[in-house]
Parts: structure tokens; sequence; C-alpha cells
């Protein structure tokens, strides 16, 4: 019974929002610029979020997974603070760095003449410092179960740690990796509190979750519209991964 | 700082140090000391090329900590690992080679092949990893997985194989490589007794024909006696005796090892 209600408040929102949406208007507002260009634009950033989370998470969830030294729990802690902290405050923390009177961002203002907030850099910095936790916790839960024997049989075969990790570690996580990749992803793709704090509102940044809440305020049915595409859009992607490379495995 | 951060790759000879062992580069030596936790491992042992050394023992007993001291998966708190005039590890030294750069081959128990690679490509592994060209490392593994009587299974997916034969994979994998020094830790305890006696044989065979130093765990009295040219018994971290099987005296673990129902 309590299952049932579990599912009831997952489902009955998303079917609420197909009920009460205008559907007459589903191509109209898929035919505004603005949309479009939203779409594009959180698919470009939320995969470059994921790209950028997979090339410094995975170098950090093996050496939380694979090293004993001081401070680890504590590493592992600031590694997944973004996923306790308030996206809005995530967004606000990443302008005092890279703000242009930020820590790093005055430095690279003055230095490079380069700013980052309020650019489509700062809308892929914003989604990757939400979502890589989820990929980092992951990817280091699936180290951890490996059995290190296999490494070891790598290591007395001739293998160097980067070729044990590349040949032999790598392919046997997998599916741990493909599976923090696709959280991430997704997470990244909703992401809308960092992303309007740091990247703000603009042709550049105006990605689906910012684009449906604007658009929430003049016009509450698109809204809902562009909510149904949204969530389409990402069960699309999801579905088509599955079948490309869970399902060969099968 | 880990111990890989140490200088990599094969350390400088230095002129072999006086000893009872001939200098030629023939025999594995290894004295020192390792604590893991509350255990403590302290062995001396010397193996001479073309030797089987049974390594014999109660569960806990430390053997296979043994074996991982000599391949290079756990260094030495004190003491020295040297094959030859090659010095592997010594912590006084500062010295440190890398299992990669290590002569060794290695086969455990329940064989660790790679799930994601054929038997083939298992067999492969080592030598494409020192660098041999794929066509060449393929033509040898199909040799070796012929030596071990699986002619033809080079594409067989690991899941696919028996016990047994992917204990001779991983035997074949081990020595495609031809190392210095083949380490086995209870090769033959994962199978069962049928499939046993004829993997016993097949290791005696590849034993005789390998030139180097062997080194077998187990907890085995049959493939002690006929596998090992010698028997080191191991109990709680410390070497209790050596010797040929004949010589061995039958007190204390091998005791029991030896008359299990006395």
């Amino acid at each position: 019974m309590l299952a049932a209600c579990a599912v009831a408040l997952c489902v009955l929102p998303i079917v609420g929002l197909a009920w009460r949406a205008p559907w007459s208007s589903l191509f109209t507002q898929l035919g505004r610029p603005g949309v479009r260009n939203a779409l594009w634009l959180s698919l470009v950033c939320s995969s470059a979020a994921t790209i950028l989370s997979v090339a410094i998470g995975l170098p950090l969830a093996w050496t939380l997974a694979r090293f004993e030294f001081r401070g680890r729990r504590l590493v592992r802690a600031l590694a997944v603070l973004p996923m306790v902290l308030p996206p809005v405050v995530g967004g606000l923390a990443l302008l005092t760095v890279f703000g242009r009177r930020g820590l790093i961002g005055q430095w690279l203002y003055d230095g490079f003449g380069v700013t980052i907030p309020y650019t489509l850099w700062a809308a892929i910095l914003a989604e990757a410092f939400v979502a890589m936790p989820f990929f980092v916790v992951t990817a280091e839960a699936g180290l951890r179960s490996m059995d290190r024997r296999f490494e070891d049989a790598a290591r007395t075969l001739g293998a160097s740690r980067r070729t044990t990790f590349g040949r032999v570690t790598v392919p046997l996580v997998r599916p741990s990796l493909i599976a923090g990749g696709v959280l991430c992803w997704a997470r990244a793709l909703g992401e809308f509190g960092a992303t309007i704090t740091f990247a703000g509102d603009s042709p550049h940044t105006d990605t689906m979750p910012l684009q449906i809440f604007l658009t929430f305020q003049q016009d509450p049915g698109g809204a809902l519209v562009l909510s149904l595409v949204l969530i389409a859009v990402s069960l699309a992607v999801l579905i088509a991964l599955r079948g490309r490379w869970l399902g060969a495995q099968r | 700082m880990t111990i890989d951060d140490l200088p990599a790759g094969h350390t400088p000879r230095q002129p072999a140090a006086p000893d009872e062992h001939p200098p030629d580069g023939s025999f594995l030596a290894c004295s020192g000391r390792r604590r893991l936790g509350r255990f403590e491992l302290a062995v001396d042992y010397a193996v001479p090329a073309g030797t089987t050394l049974a390594v014999v023992g109660p569960n806990g007993a430390g053997k296979t900590t043994l074996l991982r001291i000599v391949a290079g998966l756990l260094p030495l708190d004190t003491g020295v690992v040297r094959f030859g005039d090659a010095v592997w590890d010594a912590p006084a030294e500062r010295r440190w080679v890398a299992p990669e750069h290590r002569s060794v081959g290695f086969v455990f128990q329940d064989g660790m092949l790679f799930p994601h690679l054929s038997a083939g490509e298992n067999v492969a592994f080592g030598l494409r990893c020192r660098g041999v060209r794929r066509a060449r490392s393929a033509k040898v593994a199909r040799e070796w997985l012929g030596r071990v009587g699986l002619a033809g299974r080079f594409d067989a997916r690991v899941g696919e194989l028996s016990g047994g034969q992917a204990q001779r994979v991983a035997l074949a994998r081990a020595l495609a490589s031809e190392p210095d020094v083949l380490l086995m830790d209870e090769p033959l305890s994962a199978l069962d007794a049928r499939v046993r006696g004829e993997m016993r044989s097949v290791l005696a065979e590849h034993l005789a024909s390998h030139s180097g130093v062997r080194l077998l765990v187990t907890h085995d009295p049959t493939d002690a006696r006929t596998l090992g040219d010698r028997i080191l018994v191991l109990e709680e971290g410390r070497v209790c005796q050596q010797g040929t099987p004949e010589t061995l005296a039958p007190t204390g673990y091998l005791s029991r090892l030896l008359d299990p129902g006395g």
C-alpha cells in the first residue's frame, strides 16, 4: 500500500502534466525559435557537462576507491557536497569564484580578458558542478565492488598502472560508469537553480528548464507543454542509450 | 606517497652480495617481514632455478602474502627480495621494481581471467603489454592454448569455459611471457576431484619444462609431494620447516596434513 503511494507520488504529477497541457499549442510552442534554441542548448550543455564530469570525476572516483590517505573521507564529503547544496547557493558560490571580482574570475578577466559568468561556459560549469557528484558516487561504488585481483593479474602480466586502468579496470566497471554518466547527464539536463544564478537568462544560456520557468510567467499552458517536451527528450535519449550500450551486453 | 611513486623500472645492477648462492642470476631469494594489521609474515628462503617450492600451511598462515611479496603486489616492510643479482624490493635502500617490470607469472586460485576478453586474448594480454605485436602475440597465444590442451578455443568467451579449462587458460596466460618466476596460488583447489587429477598432470608437465623458479602454494599434501621438489611449511606467518618431501619431520601442521586421521 505504501509502495503504491510512492509510485503514485512519482507518476501522478506527470499524469497531471499530460492531462492539463494544451496539446493543440504543441506545434506553435515547438515553432518558437526560443524553444528550439533552448532544446538544443540543453542537449549541448548537459552533454558537455557530462563529458567534463567524466574527465575529471573518473580520476577522483579512482583515487577515492583505490587509495587510503589522510582526509579521504573529507575529500569525498566535499566532492558530493553539491548534491546536498541548494542549487541556487551553488550558483552563488560559483559566482564568488568565477565572477569578474571572484577568486579565479578576477585573474582570468585581468590576465586574459575572459569572462565566464552569463556565458555558455557558465551554463556548462554550473551543470557540471551540480551533476558531477552523481557520476563520482556511482563510479566509486563500481570501482570498490570490483575484485581488485583482476588488476593484480594485469600488473603481473606486465601492464603498467595506466594500462591496467584502461584495459582492465574501465572495461570491468563499464556498467557503473555508464550508469553514473546517465545519472549525471539527466541531472544536468534538468539543472535550473545554479544555471540561472551563475549563467543568467540570455540566448546563450537559456536551457529548457530556464525557458520553461520564463514561459510559465506569461503562459502557464505553454510551460506545461515545454515540460512534456523536456521529459520526452530525456526519456528518448535514455532509451536510445540503453538500447545501444546496456542492451549490447545482454 | 605510495610505493609506486618511487622510481619504477629495473634497478641498476650491482655486484651480487657474497652468500651461499651462485651469483649467476638463477635463484630467487626472499628474506624479510611484512605486517598486515595484527598479522606479520617473516620469511627467509631461497629457491634455485629449475626447482618447485611447495608452500604449505593452514589458512591464514600467510601463503598468499608470501606470493604477493615476490610478485610486487605487496612491498616488504624490511628485508630483500632478489632474483639473481637483480634486487626487486629492498626498502632499506629504497629500491623497488614494480610488478610489471618483474619477470613473474601469477596463477590465481580462481583463475582471474579477464571476463571481457576471450580465452586467447587473455593469454595474449601479457605479450601485448610487453610490446609484442598483435599478430605475433595471437600466434604465441594459440600455441600456448594448444600446449594446455585447448587448441582451437582462442575465441571462447571466459564464461563458456569450465573450471578446469579456465585454470588451464590461466596457466597458459602466466607462462606465455616466459617468466623467470612462476607463482601459483592454490591453482587446483577450486577444481572438483575429477578435473583436479587431470590438471595436476598438466601442471606437472609444464613445471618440468619451465626453466625458472616455481612457487606453489597449496594446502593439499598430494599436490605438495607430487609437484614440489622442496617444501616450505608456513604457520602463523613463520617458516616452521623447509626441506625435501623425504627429509621433513612430520611435526606440527605437517603431521596433521600428512595424517589427517591421527
